[in-house]
C-alpha cells in the first residue's frame, strides 16, 4: 500500500480516508507532535490495512501511543460485526494474549518507607521470578491444574489461597473470560506454560513500586482508593510462553482459513476467519484460555508481592492493606455491546496494545466504580511515571470504549541501546530516586526512558479527546525488570 | 554444514539487522535454501543468546511442508523457537536431508543451554514483514521477531 495521507479532523484526531480495499476509514488520536512520531514508522499504513478486514465497523482506530506492530499497529483497535461476516484476527490480539497491567494500593506513605525502597525492590526481585524463560514461582502445574487455570483463570488460584474475592471483583471480567476451552490449546502451548505461572518474563514487562505524586480528579481518585504520597505497586505481564504458542498455532490455521473464505489480506499477519466459523470459534476458545492463564499469572504474582512486602517490612497483611485497584488487559478480543449508527450491536472488539475504557454505566465495570468509570491504567517508562485514568461516555462513541495502554515506543531497541550505558543509566535513575533491579543490562538500555514517548503528552490526548479522564499520576521509585 | 562458531570466526554470518521500532528485523541470505534457513536460525540465536557453546549432545528432527517459501521459513523459525523456549534446546549443527521452498527435512543437533546464557525472549517469528525471494545469486529473506 502506498504511503497513507492523513486528514486533520481536529487538534487530536486524524483520519485516513477510505480508499482502495479499506472498508471503513481510519482514525488516529494524537496531537501535532505525537502524530509526527506515529507517521515516522509504519503504524499509519497498518491502521489502513486493518480497515480492510471483513465485517469491520466504524473506524480502524489507533491510540496516541501507537507504533509499528505486526499486522495490527500496537495501539490498534478494531470492532467487527459477527452477524455481518465479521472476522476474528489473532494478529489483532497479539502473541502475548491478555498482556495487561494491575495496580495495587498500599497503606504505606512514601515518606515513611523511602529508606526501605531498596529493600522492598530487592525482596520483590528475589521473590517473583523474572527474566527470559523465568519459571518456578509455584510448583509445576499438573495436567488437571493446568486445565483448571485455563478454564477458570484467576478464581482458580484465589481458591488455592493466592489472593481474595475482592481481587477478583477488581479484575476485568473477574479474571475469567467465558468460552475458554482447554482442549483446543495445544500440548506445546501447555508445556510452555506449565512452569511459568507467577513469573514476570522479560522485555517491557515490569514490577514497579510507585508513589502517587499528583491527583487531578479528587473524587475519582477517592473512589479508586488513591491518595497523594501513597505507595503503589504495578505489575505488567501476560500469558507468557503459553499465550505466544496459542497465537503461533492459530496463525497457521488462520492463513489457511483466510484463503478458504476468500479473504484478501494486505498483510498475512492479519490472517483471520469469520467469528462464526470453526476456525474462528476455536481460536476464540484458545485465546480465552490463554487470557485466563494471564489473569492467574498476575494474580499469583500479586500474592507473591504481598508476601514479599510483609517479609521485608515485617508488617502484617492488615497493616500493609495491599488492595487491587484494577487489572486491565490490553491484548485481547472481546464481545461487547456497542451502539453503531443508532443500533445496539454485539461486536468483536480487538484491542492490540489498547485498554478498555468503559464509563460507570456499563455492567462490565466493578460495582465500586459504577459512579466514576473503569480505571484505565497507562504505564509510562521506568524513569517518568504512569497515569491512572477513568473511562468515559465519549470513549463509547469514539473508540468502542478504548484508550491507550502505555507511552508507546519511539526508538527501536537498537537505537535505544546506542550511546546508553546500563550502569550509568541505573546511576542516573537512582539519583532521581528510582532504584532499578534487572536481570539483563541490555533490557535496561532498551527500556531507557528516552525510548518511549512522553506519557504526559500521550494521556493529555486521552483527556482532551475525552476518551479517558486523567485521575492520578504515579511516579516510580523502584523497578524490577526481567 | 558449518556450525555457529565456525561461521562467526570466518565472519560469514549471512544475516544483518534492520531497523524496527519495537522488535528485531533481520535480513538473511544463502546460496541455497538450506543456507538461508541456517542464516535465519543464527539470526534468531543472535537475538536470543548472549553466548552459545559449541556442543551437540542431542538431536531433533524437523519436518515441514508448506505451499509458500515464506510459510516454510516462519514454520522453521517457529520450530526452533519452540525447542528453545519449551525444551531449552539450542541448535549448533544443521543437517538438511531435504530443503527447498516447499519442504524441509532436517536433523538438528544441539545442547540444553544454561538460563544465564539467554539474552532476549523471542515470542515468535511473524508473518508480518516476512519476505523470501530467489535471486540470481541465491536466496534472500526478511523476517521480524516479536520480542
Amino acid at each position: 500500500m502506498a504511503r497513507t495521507e492523513l486528514k486533520r479532523i481536529n487538534d487530536y484526531t486524524w483520519e485516513i480516508p477510505k480508499r482502495g480495499k479499506m472498508r471503513v476509514p481510519g482514525r488516529i488520536y494524537a496531537d501535532a507532535q505525537l502524530i509526527k512520531k506515529i507517521e515516522a514508522d509504519n503504524a499509519v499504513d497498518q491502521v489502513a490495512n486493518v480497515a480492510c478486514l471483513p465485517g469491520i465497523v466504524g473506524y480502524s482506530l489507533a491510540m496516541p501511543d501507537a507504533h509499528w506492530g505486526y499486522g495490527f499497529p500496537i495501539g490498534g483497535v478494531a470492532a467487527t460485526d459477527p452477524d455481518n461476516d465479521g472476522v476474528i484476527s489473532p494478529g489483532g490480539v497479539g502473541y502475548d494474549i491478555n498482556c495487561g497491567v494491575r495496580l495495587m494500593t498500599t497503606a504505606l506513605d512514601y515518606q515513611g518507607v523511602r529508606d526501605r525502597i531498596r529493600d522492598i525492590v530487592t525482596g520483590l526481585y528475589r521473590d517473583i521470578p523474572c527474566g527470559v524463560g523465568s519459571s518456578g514461582a509455584i510448583p509445576k502445574l499438573s495436567t488437571k491444574d493446568m486445565k483448571r487455570v485455563l478454564s477458570d483463570g484467576a478464581s482458580c488460584v484465589v481458591e488455592q489461597g493466592y489472593g481474595n474475592q475482592e481481587d477478583l471483583a477488581h479484575t476485568e471480567e473477574h479474571g475469567r473470560l467465558n468460552g475458554a476451552d482447554p482442549d483446543v490449546v495445544s500440548e506445546r502451548a501447555k508445556s510452555r506454560g506449565e512452569e511459568q505461572l507467577g513469573t514476570l518474563g522479560s522485555g517491557n514487562h515490569f514490577l514497579e513500586v510507585g508513589v502517587v505524586d499528583r491527583i487531578e480528579n479528587a473524587e475519582i481518585a477517592r473512589a479508586y482508593g488513591l491518595r497523594e504520597g501513597q505507595v503503589t505497586l504495578m505489575i505488567h505481564s501476560g500469558s507468557r510462553g503459553l499465550g505466544y504458542q496459542v497465537c503461533d498455532d492459530s496463525l497457521q490455521t488462520m492463513v489457511r482459513a483466510a484463503a478458504r473464505y476468500g479473504i484478501d489480506l494486505p498483510d498475512r499477519q492479519l490472517c483471520c476467519a469469520p467469528v462464526k466459523s470453526q476456525a474462528g470459534r476455536d481460536y476464540l476458545a484458545a485465546m480465552a484460555a490463554a487470557a485466563n492463564y494471564a489473569w492467574a499469572n498476575r494474580q499469583v504474582m500479586m500474592h507473591l508481592a504481598r508476601i514479599s512486602l510483609e517479609g521485608t517490612l515485617g508488617a502484617s497483611a492488615e497493616a500493609l492493606d495491599i488492595r487491587l485497584v484494577y487489572d486491565v488487559c490490553h491484548n485481547i478480543a472481546k464481545f461487547e455491546i456497542h451502539e453503531v449508527e443508532g443500533q445496539r450491536r454485539r461486536l468483536c472488539v480487538h484491542r492490540k496494545g489498547a485498554t478498555r475504557a468503559f464509563p460507570g454505566n456499563r455492567e462490565e465495570v466493578p460495582e465500586a466504580y459504577r459512579r466514576v468509570g473503569q480505571p484505565v491504567l497507562v504505564p509510562g517508562d521506568m524513569g517518568t511515571g504512569s497515569w491512572v485514568c477513568a473511562g468515559t461516555d465519549e470513549a463509547m462513541t469514539e473508540t468502542f470504549g478504548s484508550a491507550c495502554h502505555g507511552a508507546g515506543r519511539v526508538k527501536s531497541r537498537t537505537s535505544a541501546r546506542k550511546g546508553e550505558d546500563a550502569a550509568a543509566l541505573l546511576r542516573e535513575l537512582e539519583q532521581q530516586g528510582i532504584f532499578v533491579m534487572a536481570r539483563s543490562k541490555k533490557t535496561v538500555t532498551e527500556e531507557s526512558p528516552s525510548a518511549y514517548k512522553d506519557i504526559d503528552a500521550v494521556t493529555a490526548v486521552l483527556d482532551t479527546a475525552g476518551i479517558s479522564r486523567r485521575v492520578a499520576r504515579i511516579r516510580p521509585v523502584g523497578v524490577v525488570k526481567g | 554444514m558449518l556450525d555457529y562458531k565456525v561461521q562467526a570466526q570466518r565472519g560469514i554470518m549471512n544475516y544483518r539487522f534492520l531497523e524496527h521500532t519495537a522488535d528485531a528485523r533481520v535480513e538473511c541470505t544463502g546460496a541455497t535454501f538450506a543456507e538461508l534457513l541456517e542464516a535465519a536460525a543464527l539470526a534468531l540465536y543472535a537475538v536470543a543468546f548472549r553466548r552459545m557453546e559449541d556442543r551437540s549432545e542431542d538431536r531433533r528432527l524437523i519436518s515441514i511442508a508448506a505451499e509458500k517459501p515464506e510459510d516454510v521459513l516462519v514454520r522453521w523459525l517457529q520450530e526452533l523457537i519452540y525447542l528453545m523456549e519449551a525444551e531449552h534446546f539450542a541448535v549448533t549443527r544443521f543437517r538438511f536431508m531435504h530443503a527447498d521452498a516447499n519442504r524441509v527435512e532436517a536433523e538438528v543437533q544441539g545442547y540444553r543451554y544454561r538460563a544465564e546464557d539467554r539474552e532476549d525472549e523471542v515470542k515468535a517469528a511473524t508473518y508480518h514483514g516476512m519476505k523470501v525471494e530467489q535471486q540470481e545469486t541465491g536466496w534472500r529473506a526478511e523476517a521480524i521477531f516479536d520480542l
